[in-house]
């Protein structure tokens, strides 16, 4: 069972995504609502994967990646509803995966399982 | 006042053009003064000609001068750079004024000719549109008190101020008119790019805040899927579901007809296989096709890979495939798959009720539905033969009212076939 950080400010996406970890698949879901909090829980949940929405309201993603990086670094999959901001940000090596909005459940369990096997 | 008088609605001083904007203008200002430049040098050689039968002093050597300078500039010898042209073509001018005249003529000069020079050079907007009016308005003042004030004693060499005055002010309203052009089509240029680049930025706010709601209703409706529900909750659960996928492809359509429009869709190119494209789009297909209608498959055994972008072929394809769904009540779907010269195609043939001949390309505009009864925002065909077109290739329609119809979607394969 691995710890999954999960950076979300929508609340109905945030419960999406619980119910979707809980149901699918056997790990632990942390959530945190901005940037500043996920940092906070980074370094005291230590997760083995983290799942970042590309549109938070105290950063962008990719320098949210960045700090991230720096304080605990596991893979990234990037969770957007801008299809072509994804597209960009998949450029950047630290990103493992990315999700296009509206999430279909099954690819998004394939797509953890996927990530943290590999 | 002066913007209404002169009909050029410049862009915002603040505002900065894109660089392609500066470049077409320069571009075209240059072509503009050297096509005009020669009416100057024909001028200046027939006043030169003139200045040197009534001997004025010195005007052999100044003639020669303003002529060799016009001709350089007429042909392109000297800086291409727009401001020294004019810079250089002024002083050509100003030397033929002076040696044509010394004292009012020289004033006259240098009262309109060098601000209206240099705020062309240096100024812009409307402070360019006042200054260089008022040396129109200066010079034909000078030019009329000149003429009058004068009139007993003209003598050979003031007819030939007062022609030269003349050309210089059929060549600078004709100057004026041109830029005034310039401004207003660099402004509808300017405008249509702010209006593209706005309506982008609108658009994929508008398709993220679609979305977001999207991905509730949709993420929870198949989440609800899984558990046990009977009969009548499961059908209602699966119209929820199918609708909201419908709203989903119409906000990609409207975002990625945005892209396309604007130049902003990039292909990611490798050797497609167009067979395994069909045979994905036709199972895609098939459940939404009703029975009444029977689908067919022909594949061409080893036809050559195309270039192109997998997921925007099998978008391409799809689109018309759905087309051909929408539009058949009966009959037969058929996609075929061929070679014809280098040239790899598909065809989506259809027992539809056909597209009249006046109507065929219409089809192909956004947002346009021959039918307006059909579901969808009239993108599909739009965005089909657009990526068809990036793609290297084109989207062709061959129809017969009440016979059906045939879009062949035309791609050029990898290797050119022997």
């Amino acid at each position: 069972m691995a710890t999954i950080l999960y950076v979300e400010d929508h609340p109905p996406a945030r419960l999406l995504m619980q119910a979707i970890i809980s149901e699918m698949t056997s790990h632990e879901l942390v959530l945190a609502d901005c940037g500043a909090e996920a940092c906070r829980l980074a370094v005291s949940t230590k997760p083995a994967l983290y799942i970042l929405d590309l549109d938070l309201p105290d950063t962008d993603g990719l320098s949210l990646v960045a700090d991230l990086m720096a304080v605990h670094a596991s893979p990234v999959i990037i969770v957007s509803a801008y299809a072509e901001a994804v597209e960009q940000t998949v450029l950047s090596d630290s990103v493992s995966n990315y999700l296009a909005k509206p999430l279909d459940p099954d690819h998004v369990a394939r797509t953890i399982q996927r990530t943290l096997a590999g | 006042m002066w913007r209404e008088l002169f009909n050029a609605p410049w862009p915002d001083e603040g505002s900065i053009l894109p660089l392609e904007v500066q470049q077409q203008a320069s571009r075209r200002i240059y072509d503009y003064w050297r096509s005009r430049g020669w009416q100057l040098v024909i001028g200046e050689v027939i006043l030169w000609i003139a200045a040197c039968s009534w001997d004025v002093p010195h005007a052999g050597v100044y003639g020669l001068l303003a002529v060799l300078i016009g001709l350089m500039f007429v042909l392109g010898v000297l800086p291409s750079s727009f401001a020294m042209l004019w810079l250089i073509g002024s002083v050509g001018l100003l030397m033929v004024q002076g040696m044509l005249v010394r004292g009012l003529g020289a004033v006259t000069a240098l009262s309109y000719l060098v601000p209206y020079t240099f705020s062309g050079m240096l100024l812009s907007g409307r402070r360019r549109i006042i200054v260089q009016a008022w040396c129109v308005v200066a010079f034909w003042f000078s030019l009329i008190y000149e003429i009058v004030s004068r009139f007993p004693q003209l003598d050979p060499p003031r007819y030939i101020l007062v022609s030269y005055n003349i050309l210089l002010a059929a060549f600078t309203f004709q100057t004026l008119r041109f830029l005034n052009q310039l401004a207003v089509e660099i402004n509808t240029v300017y405008v249509a790019q702010k209006v593209r680049q706005q309506s982008h930025q609108f658009l994929a706010r508008v398709s993220h805040d679609l979305r977001t709601p999207l991905n509730s209703v949709l993420g929870f409706a198949k989440m609800l899927r899984r558990s046990e529900l009977d009969e009548t909750q499961s059908t209602y659960l699966h119209h929820v579901i199918e609708e909201g996928e419908l709203l989903n492809r119409l906000v990609s359509d409207l975002l990625d007809s945005a892209h396309l429009s604007s130049g902003k869709l990039t292909l990611k190119l490798e050797p497609c296989d167009i067979n395994t494209i069909c045979e994905a789009v036709a199972e895609e297909h098939r459940p939404h096709i009703p029975p009444s209608v029977s689908l067919n498959v022909k594949l061409a055994p080893g036809l050559p890979p195309v270039n192109g972008d997998q997921d925007r072929l099998r978008q391409a394809l799809g689109n018309l495939m759905a087309n051909a769904v929408k539009h058949t009540a009966q009959g037969h779907i058929t996609i075929v798959s061929r070679q014809q010269g280098t040239a790899v195609i598909v065809d989506v043939i259809d027992t539809g009720p056909g597209i009249p001949e006046d109507q065929q390309e219409l089809i192909f505009v956004p947002f346009v539905q021959v039918d307006g009864r059909s579901p969808g925002v009239g993108l599909g065909l739009d965005i089909a033969r657009q990526l068809a077109l990036l793609h290297g290739g084109e989207i062709h329609l061959t129809s017969e009212t009440g016979q059906g119809s045939a879009f062949s979607l035309e791609l050029p394969s990898v290797t050119p076939v022997a």
